[in-house]
């Protein structure tokens, strides 16, 4: 017969061999095989196989019964003698849990940020096929039409809707009134694309109508109380009639999308023939894709869609997932995704110094357990005992770790919140993704701080240990100074990085801008300001507080484009593609932001031609356009062709994380929009009592809101703010968990050479030499880590720094800086060990010799 | 002197019965035949280990063979402990059961 065939399965060989381990195993297998035989010979072999599994698979029960008891026992037993070492080591065992409870708690808040982050837009049903369409350069201000052509051309595409938001609108209900944030224009399918929750109303047809009205919650509460508002009509914009025809519960916060109430785009189109064309580029476009298309297939065909209807605009279309809009850091709320991961490799940071702490300081104190290891061993310990012995000792130590860090994370998430801007509750830690990422945070850190300690102390060699030689290997010091070295490179790490970006925040808030943004007033304004400004003008700077007064479409600041025009043309023009933004000013504006002009004039009353024939660029524009001397040469953008009579110098009209791009300035009171009125320093209080007087006079339909320039400058860098402070603090934390380490390592360096000291002193050491000698370990260590983490900082640094435009030299003095730091830090932490033992009498410490 | 489990005692009687004959797979046969039920071997052995821990068996070890994968046997036998260790089960047996046979369980339920 063929001896391969008559061979006994594997497996379930494998198994009965497991399940029984003693002396007459060989007899047992024997056993085994010979029955097989057997049976294989008067039944066939397909009978044998099924006896040899039915015997393999039901054999486990009853053996893991067996184990399981055992396990118990020997458990009772470790764990046992665990809570007597903690007991007797109670210095050391805080630093451990605290190190880990902290590392672990800063891993579960991050982790909460992070999933927040992430978790933007991901609750509508349709999420997945969801898309806005983008341009190349990220920008999501798309031409009207194009939300038609989308879904009349493309099968893919089921539904469209465009999004506009509308800024504060007057609502008027009966004799209450709101000056309302948060009305957007969209059309019908926008409610079939996205996830609103319906409390009345019908979302089929509730924005049919062009002058229907949807509110949030929030929204009808403020207006019509507890009474029903549906039916109702509310005056919207002062003039316009609207029927309320559905109420939706407040739509979450954690979106890219922000609405308090919706109202068809239908209502646009009515008032403005112009409004559906290819021109009118000032809307987002949503897009429902078929389930499971491939947005990738869509975004081929419709790649150059814009550049057919507007061949002065050539950026590619492409479609971005919704999900994605909240990280895009084109999107001016958010753009967050840089964070995520610089949050991310945080957390991971901090948890691997805890852990490093973990196995230092368990590894450290392994030779006191040297002892126990070869009394275990000679008494018949298997070595896979003794690694479970002590991994679970690790294990118990992470769990209760784990559980205080839970406990700070409840005490610590109101500070948290407010930090963060965000609104954590404690309920968010029972959601399943939560749990189960700190119960993955847990694990991985058992396993990587267990690891080590166990397979080390289990494999400390029996008749060695219990002679009294001391397993005080190098091999084992010379792993916990590079861990300490990793430890100490990642906080400097950190460190420097919070360095630099409290530098270039700074850097950005104190920056000239080019013109003087304090003491700046400015106001939304409507038609009627623009008509009678001369006189209102005139009204205004009669106040002794009023200096200047102005009039432009869009505040310094308050810009959010990259959208400059592409169809530019200047004489002299060669082959240089220029894009340019256009903005309106008044007369007075030179002086209200206190600009300076570079060649030619300004804007002036005195010349007549200026309203209709003039342009005023800035520098950037005249480097553009290459014009060394760029007066009276004429310039036409878009259709606009005028004569440039003066180049103003550079100012940040935009937020500094863009570059300063060429603009045009012109007359033209059709676009004004902003009263921007520059008052005294010394008379503020007065003179906005006196503002808001003649606002009522003028105005008296709308309340008098105002806002200083420079507070919307300062709001720019909130979110670089909360930022800095939410690494700042891991940061610290991180330095802390660090520090925690190496005292715990110093005080048992110290506790180990307790006669050493006493040997030197007596042969006449000195205090002070004493603990330069042993503080000079410490010190070696710290300025190693230094060396190897420095240029990659500086790798790390550099790519963060070139995203933003007007950045900071990175500056070596950082890295020195950021380097005594954490010397002086690591120092301050183990000297008081050291001089402790260094001080005490060495009669003590040599009595027993 | 202890009690013996039911199992050991079965394992025990059938080791007896097969004298010279009494390894593994033959005993996990006569177990079978007088127990009325299979047992795995892994519990036979682990009976067999502490049988011998109580010094009730003794075992020599036999020639290894091809069927058995080139394995030796082990053959148990019972020592004198284990023989007065049965005698006092076979006792104490009959003092429990003393005067019933299987008439009587017919009489109760009549």
């Amino acid at each position: 017969m063929n001896a391969k065939k008559n061979r006994i399965p594997r497996i379930p060989d494998w198994i009965l061999k497991h399940i029984y381990s003693s002396d007459n195993v060989d007899a047992y297998s024997g056993d085994i095989e010979e029955e097989f035989a057997e049976i294989q010979k008067c039944q066939g072999r397909a009978r044998a196989k099924c006896w040899i599994w039915f015997h393999a698979v039901f054999a486990i029960p009853r053996w893991g019964q067996h184990s399981v008891i055992w396990g118990v026992i020997m458990f009772k037993n470790y764990l046992k003698i665990a809570l007597r070492n903690f007991i007797r080591q109670k210095g050391y065992m805080f630093i451990n849990v605290a190190g880990l409870a902290i590392g672990v708690a800063c891993c579960i808040m991050i982790m909460l940020w992070v999933q927040d982050e992430l978790s933007y837009d991901r609750f509508h049903e349709n999420a997945d096929d969801l898309y806005a369409a983008t341009f190349s350069n990220g920008s999501t201000v798309t031409p009207t039409a194009l939300s038609d052509f989308l879904k009349a051309e493309y099968p893919e595409v089921i539904h469209t809707s465009r999004y506009s938001g509308q800024g504060r609108t007057l609502l008027r209900y009966k004799d209450k009134e709101v000056y309302q944030e948060g009305g957007v224009m969209v059309d019908p399918d926008f409610l079939k694309m996205f996830t609103l929750r319906f409390l009345k109303g019908d979302p089929e047809k509730a924005l049919d109508d062009p002058n229907s009205i949807l509110l949030s919650e929030e929204v009808a509460l403020k207006l019509f109380g507890t009474s029903d508002p549906i039916g109702q009509t509310l005056t919207y914009n002062i003039s316009l009639d609207m029927k309320v025809s559905g109420v939706f519960e407040d739509y979450p916060p954690n979106s890219h999308m922000r609405f308090l109430y919706l109202i068809p785009v239908a209502l646009a189109m009515k008032y403005n023939k112009n409004f559906n064309t290819w021109e009118y580029n000032n809307i987002r476009t949503y897009v429902q894709l078929r389930k499971n298309t491939p947005s990738k297939s869509v975004d081929e065909k419709i790649t150059d869609v814009v550049e057919r209807h507007r061949p002065q605009d050539q950026r590619p279309l492409s479609l971005q997932p919704i999900t994605r809009m909240h990280l895009n850091p084109f999107n001016h709320s958010g753009g967050t995704i840089v964070y995520v991961y610089v949050f991310s490799t945080m957390a991971f940071f901090i948890l691997v110094i805890a852990c490093i702490n973990f196995v230092n300081l368990t590894t450290a104190r392994s030779t006191n357990r040297a002892k126990e290891v070869g009394i275990r061993k000679t008494v018949g310990a298997f070595r896979t005992q003794l690694i479970r012995q002590f991994f679970s000792e690790s294990v118990i130590l992470t769990l209760v770790a784990s559980a205080l860090a839970i406990g700070l994370v409840f005490l610590l998430l109101p500070m948290f919140n407010n930090m963060t801007g965000k609104t954590f509750t404690w309920e968010l830690l029972i959601e399943k993704t939560i749990v189960l990422g700190i119960f993955g945070i847990i694990f991985l850190t058992a396993i990587s701080a267990g690891s080590y300690p166990s397979l080390m102390l289990s494999r400390f060699q029996t008749v060695k240990v219990l002679k009294g030689r001391l397993p005080s290997g190098k091999k084992g010091v010379l792993l916990r100074k590079a861990l300490v070295v990793l430890q100490f490179s990642l906080s400097i790490l950190l460190i420097l990085g919070t360095l630099m970006i409290f530098r270039q925040v700074h850097f950005l808030r104190e920056r000239d801008v080019g013109y003087d943004r304090e003491n700046i007033v400015y106001f939304g304004i409507g038609a009627r300001f623009r008509q009678n400004f001369d006189t209102i003008k005139t009204e205004l700077l009669s106040n002794p507080g009023v200096l200047n007064v102005t009039l432009t479409d869009i505040a310094p600041y308050r810009w959010m484009s990259n959208a400059g025009v592409g169809d530019v043309h200047w004489e002299g023009k060669t082959n240089q593609q220029v894009k340019m933004v256009m903005t309106s000013v008044d007369y007075d504006y030179l002086e209200t932001f206190g600009l300076k002009m570079a060649q030619g004039r300004f804007f002036s009353r005195e010349y007549s031609t200026d309203a209709s024939d003039a342009y005023v660029i800035n520098q950037a524009a005249a480097r553009a356009m290459e014009m060394d001397d760029p007066i009276g040469k004429n310039l036409r953008v878009w259709d606009l062709s005028k004569r440039i009579i003066g180049v103003v110098e550079d100012y940040h009209f935009e937020s500094l994380h863009n570059k300063i791009i060429p603009m045009a300035m012109r007359i033209d009171p059709n676009w004004y929009n902003q009263l921007c009125v520059r008052i005294s320093p010394h008379r503020i209080p007065d003179t906005l009592a006196f503002l808001e007087n003649k606002w009522k006079e003028v105005y008296p339909e709308y309340p008098f809101e105002y806002r200083f320039l420079d507070d919307t400058i300062q709001s720019q860098y909130r979110s670089e703010q909360a930022i800095g402070k939410i690494v700042t603090v891991f940061t610290v934390l991180a330095l802390f968990i660090s520090c925690l380490g190496i005292f715990g390592l110093s005080s048992y360096t110290a506790e180990q050479r307790t006669k050493e000291i006493g040997i030197r002193k007596v042969l006449g050491a000195t205090v002070s030499s004493i603990v330069k000698h042993i503080s000079k370990e410490f010190v070696i260590l710290v300025i190693i880590a230094n060396v190897i983490i420095w240029p990659l900082a500086y790798i790390i640094m550099n790519r963060w720094l070139q995203s933003f435009a007007y950045r900071i030299s990175i500056g070596w003095w950082t890295f020195v800086l950021a380097g005594i730091a954490v010397l002086v830090v690591s120092l301050l932490t183990v000297i008081w060990q050291i001089i402790r033992a260094a001080t005490a009498n060495p009669v003590d410490s040599l009595r027993y010799e | 002197m202890k009690d013996l489990t039911k199992l050991e005692e079965l394992v025990m009687m059938a080791i007896w019965r097969l004298k010279d004959d009494a390894y593994g797979v033959k005993i996990k046969d006569k177990v079978k035949e007088i127990g009325g039920r299979e047992y795995f071997y892994n519990t036979l052995y682990t009976t067999f280990d502490q049988l011998t821990r109580k010094a009730y068996i003794n075992k020599h070890f036999g020639d290894p063979s091809a069927v058995r994968g080139g394995k030796r046997k082990v053959y148990f036998h019972i020592t004198k402990e284990g023989r007065r260790a049965l005698e006092y089960a076979f006792k104490r047996h009959n003092r429990i059961w003393a005067g019933i046979n299987e008439k009587s369980f017919q009489k109760e339920y009549s």
